[in-house]
């Protein structure tokens, strides 16, 4: 309740003289020139024209300015002919909102951009493709620079327990092996001259490449849970078409471990190990793969030469004239013939090399790892994963909230003080106008 | 003076706490009548009048009846576009006024009464804009001490105190 202003008696007296004449009162008689002047003046009054055209709007409830176009578009007329500075005044502000948002998103990535420093930009998108299974290259010879270009797609077996991950590329890139298991930038590796393994012009060759490709992983679960997450590695074996060529789980009063050497399809090695890093809590994964091409080159080009030898064998014993010749010819053969069986079995091998991927399943039992059935994967959809999502999604939503915030906060604590400057400038005009009207 | 206009209700302005009509029929004329006061031109008053009413209706879901009476609020408005109008009118300096005219009386009034209107407008001219809003607000617009605070943006005491010093002023030009 606001405590009323004291007023001079014989200003109140007057002012209420006025009041009671317009209200048709009686008056003191010493204020009766008073009364009479107020009410003169109220009959003096402009008196309003006929107005149709604001009758007719405001019945129909200003139509025109219903739209908040119509109204934006009064406001900015408005705004052009009584304030013509705020044309450069609003330039200037949305120049400065600019500046500051673009200063807000550079400044993050400058940080970034430090985060890597030293680095080529590539290692550091590697780390990152590297800590979730991703790009892994393969070099070796020349070829490896298409090698390397060659995608490995796999989800993120990181983020469960950060585990050390590595990978590795056959010998000419062993000993450039990448790990994130560490902090600190990742050397990009080195485009490595051919090895020795390599060098014949078919070997060298870009295209079909074979690499033979293995991976180990160290998974650790609750001991309780030691039995599911076996049979979770079974399955996943067999859902990927692979086979399980051994496997070992024993069971100890402190927790048990496990092993297993699986080879699963090559080309569904990453679903393999999507699947198998979340049967449990991922301590290291590592990933390795070497360039066989020129065994298969090798194996391959003994077999075309042994056919050929052969198929001239074959021609010379038909030529043969004498029962010696013959002899020596078919002797000849079935060295040929033992030969090409054994290129064959080198290709085949290498085949298989190429086409099946080792992989060694380290099973820890540790209390630590978390609750029994924590990190199964029964490939269905379940509450938890939903609860997951429902917090990734949620956590997704506080980032760009928070980055949204921090653009708009520096805005508004700009644009409000602006805001306010010129209401109270425009206030001012207003008041000068008024004093300078005379 | 009473406006006797009967307008149509719209539908539009149910949700809206603001009788919009209701507060358009009861100061339509008192709201030119300070305005054409305040600018001293007739035409320009109309559309000021007018364009006080479309931005008091763009807004009156903004009206909150605990800061003052609507009238108050409307002629807060209106006092914005009029002094829009002056600085607009500055700057082009496009100073239209109606002249006052001593002998505009009606042919039926009386020559003292016409005698006295001309010298109360005559009165009017020599008082500063300030003091001439004070008067159109309190005995054209017909605002109570209260809303004559509102308005003005000062407090009850200090407008009575405005008002009186603008009284006076005009009597002593009366006088003069």
């Amino acid at each position: 309740m606001r405590k009323p202003d004291p007023i001079d008696p014989a200003i109140e007296r007057e002012l209420d003289a006025i009041d009671a004449a317009l209200a048709g009162r009686d008056v003191a008689p010493e204020l009766t020139e008073l009364g009479a002047l107020a009410l003169a003046l109220r009959e003096d009054r402009p008196q309003a024209p006929p107005m149709p055209v604001l009758d007719s709007k405001v019945a129909a409830g200003f139509p025109d300015t219903g739209t908040w176009r119509a109204a934006l578009r009064t406001r900015v007329k408005n705004a052009l002919t009584t304030k013509p500075m705020m044309v450069p005044g609003f330039a200037a502000s949305m120049i400065l909102a600019l500046v500051v948002g673009l200063a807000v998103i550079n400044g993050g990535g400058g940080y970034e951009s430090e985060s890597t420093s030293g680095a080529a930009a590539g290692s550091a998108a590697q780390s990152d493709d590297l800590a979730g299974g991703g790009s892994v290259g393969a070099g070796g010879t020349d070829g490896g620079e298409a090698e390397f270009a060659e995608p490995v797609s796999g989800q993120s077996a990181a983020r469960q327990a950060k585990p050390k991950t590595s990978v590795s590329g056959s010998s000419p890139i062993t000993e450039d092996s990448v790990s994130s298991a560490g902090s600190g930038p990742v050397p990009s590796p080195p485009i490595a001259p051919p090895g020795g393994g390599g060098g014949s012009p078919g070997s060298d060759a870009k295209r079909a490449r074979k690499v033979e490709r293995s991976a180990s992983l160290v998974l650790a679960t609750a001991p309780g849970n030691l039995s599911r997450v076996a049979d979770g590695i079974i399955r996943v074996t067999d859902g990927v078409g692979g086979f399980v060529v051994t496997s070992s789980v024993s069971s100890t009063i402190d927790g048990g471990s496990g092993t297993f050497e699986i080879r699963v399809p090559s080309d569904r090695l990453q679903q393999a190990l999507a699947q198998l890093s979340r049967l449990g809590n991922v301590r290291e994964r590592q990933e390795t793969q070497e360039d066989i091409t020129a065994s298969f080159a090798s194996a391959t080009d003994r077999l075309t030469d042994a056919r050929a030898e052969r198929k001239g064998l074959l021609r010379a014993l038909a030529r043969a004239t004498s029962l010696n010749e013959s002899s020596s010819i078919r002797a000849r053969l079935r060295d040929v013939s033992s030969r090409i069986a054994n290129a064959k079995a080198d290709l085949a091998r290498v085949n298989n090399r190429a086409n099946y991927s080792n992989v060694s399943v380290s099973l820890v039992g540790d209390e630590t790892a978390g609750e029994p059935g924590a990190g199964i994967d029964d490939g269905r959809w379940s509450p938890g994963d939903a609860a997951r999502d429902a917090v990734r999604v949620l956590e997704v939503a506080a980032g760009v909230a928070l980055i949204a915030l921090a653009v708009v906060v520096p805005l508004v604590l700009i644009a409000f003080p602006l805001a306010l400057g010129a209401r109270l400038a425009t206030r001012r005009r207003r008041e000068r106008a008024l004093d300078l009207a005379a | 003076m009473t406006s006797t206009l009967t307008l149509p209700r719209t539908a539009s302005r149910s949700r809206a706490t603001l009788d919009f009509d209701a507060l358009y029929r009861g100061s339509r004329e008192d709201v030119f009548a300070y305005v054409a006061t305040l600018l001293r031109d007739h035409a320009a008053a109309e559309d000021v009048t007018a364009l006080a009413f479309e931005r008091a209706f763009r807004k009156h879901r903004s009206f909150d009846e605990s800061r003052g009476s609507a009238r108050a609020w409307l002629f807060g408005i209106a006092r914005n576009a009029a002094l829009d109008e002056l600085r607009r009118r500055k700057r082009h300096a496009s100073l239209v006024t109606d002249v006052p005219d001593a002998t505009a009386v009606a042919p039926e009034d009386a020559l003292d009464l016409a005698l006295r209107r001309a010298a109360l407008r005559t009165a009017m001219t020599t008082l500063s804009p300030r003091d001439r809003e004070l008067i159109a607000l309190k005995f054209h617009a017909g605002l109570d001490s209260d809303e004559l605070a509102e308005v003005l943006g000062v407090s009850r005491s200090n407008a009575g105190t405005l008002l009186h010093r603008a009284m006076t002023k005009l009597r002593e030009a009366l006088d003069a």
